[in-house]
């Protein structure tokens, strides 16, 4: 999940550097979560499991000895089945999204906590009340690829088509929608996901009502759910978080003492990162590769983060040169909350 | 009179025991479930019933424990067997065993098996051998032996201490939780 993020560059000087930014995820989100939770725990015995006991009776006539009489009798009774289902979303924090945006993703596991195979249909309420605007949801998908997060090949859930799960099991889903223009920052505007079960008459059901015949081997079933359905909301929040970066030389030695430009002269440029926007969004991961300029090279040991000096190899400080990207000084500001100021140096020798 | 008694009881037992299959048939749940077997041999009649125990309050508002027809059951859920025997030929029967299985997917409740005037005792190796619980043992997955708990229970048998007379009626029962 990217924003586009307003940059502005100031390069002052004849030589081209380029700076390059990569913020893996940019706000908030739980997208890292492993794509498939893992069940808690087993939910019983799977409805129409036929549970059979068979009695064993023997005696004997007179005194003990040699085999007894035996006779044996069966009883048996079919397991019922449950219709029980959680729906959790993964946005823990509310999502936060610029105004107006498209395709801004919420996420959702929809857990079968019953013991029976169970097939949802999914719908979304985009309309609620309580909140400040309504975002416009434009599809739901299925995690289907193996690759955390919406991807296009994951799946486009059709209605035709119910999400049916085994008992215990998962799916993750995902809510795409647009968020409208000209909003104010801080407004929230809420999505409802909803997974209803397929099963006849359920939707008019109570919990621990007894719909017969319906479940699973036409077991009985037990209603766990109101209605057999769950529902989860899910928030947008509008910010204005954006990152600004200023690249400049901030000085240039020459083999002479001097500050022209030749062959031998040190330059040292100047990156200023700038987190500007309400504090509620977080720059996650960020990360700023700068390639050392044609006709130059990098000189050791002279990055430095806010008057810091930080070492060329991969360790603890988070930068180096060379080794995350080839003949790239890479810094990795990690989580930066706005508003903030970073400022980094990096040295080169003109060849 | 004691006779008597007896009969009133097989008779009310046979008489639940048609309930239950009429309610069943009713539910619509004819498939595979028999709730009540009976079975006979020259000297010896029973009837194995299973019903769902369920916690009701009765008229002072205390819980108590009520049997119903196993026409729903649901994982986590008890039910009980009971067996009754009656001695329905004319000479004495001796040394009467019944032996029941924890059926799969199921687990003993501790303290449940019930008997009057029975030895009960409980199988750990599917009816190798047989002790009282404190003298069970089972072996860990450590390759350790530890004393038996409940849950390792494969088999119950009660072995009744006398001689049933024609006409006598006993009764065992016991209960397991659907897992």
């Amino acid at each position: 999940m990217k924003l586009l993020i307003p940059i502005s560059k100031s390069i002052f000087y004849t030589f081209n550097s380029i700076v390059k930014v990569v913020v893996n995820v940019l706000i908030t989100t739980s997208l890292l979560l492993p794509i498939f939770s893992q069940s808690v725990q087993a939910q019983g015995v799977t409805a129409g499991t036929v549970i059979s006991n068979t009695v064993t009776v023997s005696y004997y006539l007179g005194p003990v000895t040699g085999t007894p009489e035996t006779f044996e009798t069966t009883n048996t009774f079919v397991v019922a089945e449950i219709i029980n289902a959680t729906l959790t979303s993964l946005d823990l924090n509310d999502v936060v999204v610029p105004t107006p945006s498209i395709d801004r993703v919420l996420s959702w596991d929809l857990t079968n906590t019953g013991n029976g195979t169970e097939s949802f249909n999914l719908t979304t309420v985009d309309t609620l009340t309580g909140d400040d605007f309504n975002p416009e949801v434009q599809s739901i998908w299925l995690e289907t690829n193996g690759i955390a997060g919406l991807q296009s090949t994951d799946t486009l859930y059709q209605p035709a088509n119910p999400v049916q799960l085994a008992n215990d099991a998962s799916q993750r889903i995902y809510v795409r929608s647009n968020i409208p223009a000209n909003l104010s920052i801080t407004e929230l505007g809420n999505v409802q996901l909803i997974a209803t079960s397929t099963t006849a008459g359920i939707t008019s059901s109570s919990i621990g009502d007894v719909l017969t015949g319906v479940g699973d081997v036409n077991t009985n079933v037990v209603v766990l759910v109101q209605n057999g359905r769950v529902d989860n909301t899910s928030s947008f929040r509008i910010s204005n978080v954006a990152l600004e970066l200023n690249k400049t030389i901030s000085s240039v030695v020459d083999p002479f003492s001097g500050t022209d430009v030749m062959s031998q002269s040190l330059i040292t440029y100047q990156i200023d990162v700038h987190a500007t926007g309400d504090a509620n969004g977080t720059l996650e991961n960020l990360v700023i590769e700068d390639s050392t300029p044609a006709n130059m090279q990098f000189v050791a040991g002279s990055i430095t983060l806010n008057g810091v000096a930080l070492s060329d190899v991969a360790d603890a400080d988070k930068a180096d040169f060379g080794i995350t990207s080839a003949n790239t000084a890479t810094i990795n500001l990690g989580d930066i909350v706005p508003p903030s100021h970073q400022i980094i140096t990096i040295t080169y020798r003109v060849n | 009179m004691l006779k008597a008694m007896y009969k009133k009881t097989i008779r009310r037992n046979l008489n639940n025991a048609l309930k239950s299959t009429l309610k069943v048939a009713a539910m619509g749940l004819l498939l595979l479930s028999t709730n009540n077997a009976l079975a006979k041999s020259e000297h010896i009649k029973t009837s194995s019933t299973v019903e769902k125990v369920i916690t009701v309050k009765n008229e002072q508002g205390q819980p108590v424990k009520k049997l119903i027809p196993a026409i729903k059951v649901l994982p986590g859920e008890v039910v009980q067997y009971t067996n009754l025997f009656e001695n329905i030929g004319n000479e004495n029967v001796d040394n009467i065993g019944v032996t029941y299985p924890i059926p799969e997917h199921t687990v003993y409740v501790p303290n449940t098996a019930t008997g009057k005037n029975f030895s009960i005792t409980y199988s750990v190796d599917g009816g190798k051998h047989w002790g009282a619980p404190a003298s069970l043992k089972v072996k860990g997955k450590d390759g350790k032996t530890h004393p038996a708990t409940p849950a390792d229970y494969t088999h119950i048998r009660w072995g009744y201490k006398a001689s049933l007379k024609p006409t006598e009626i006993k009764r065992v029962s016991y209960q397991v939780r659907l897992l």
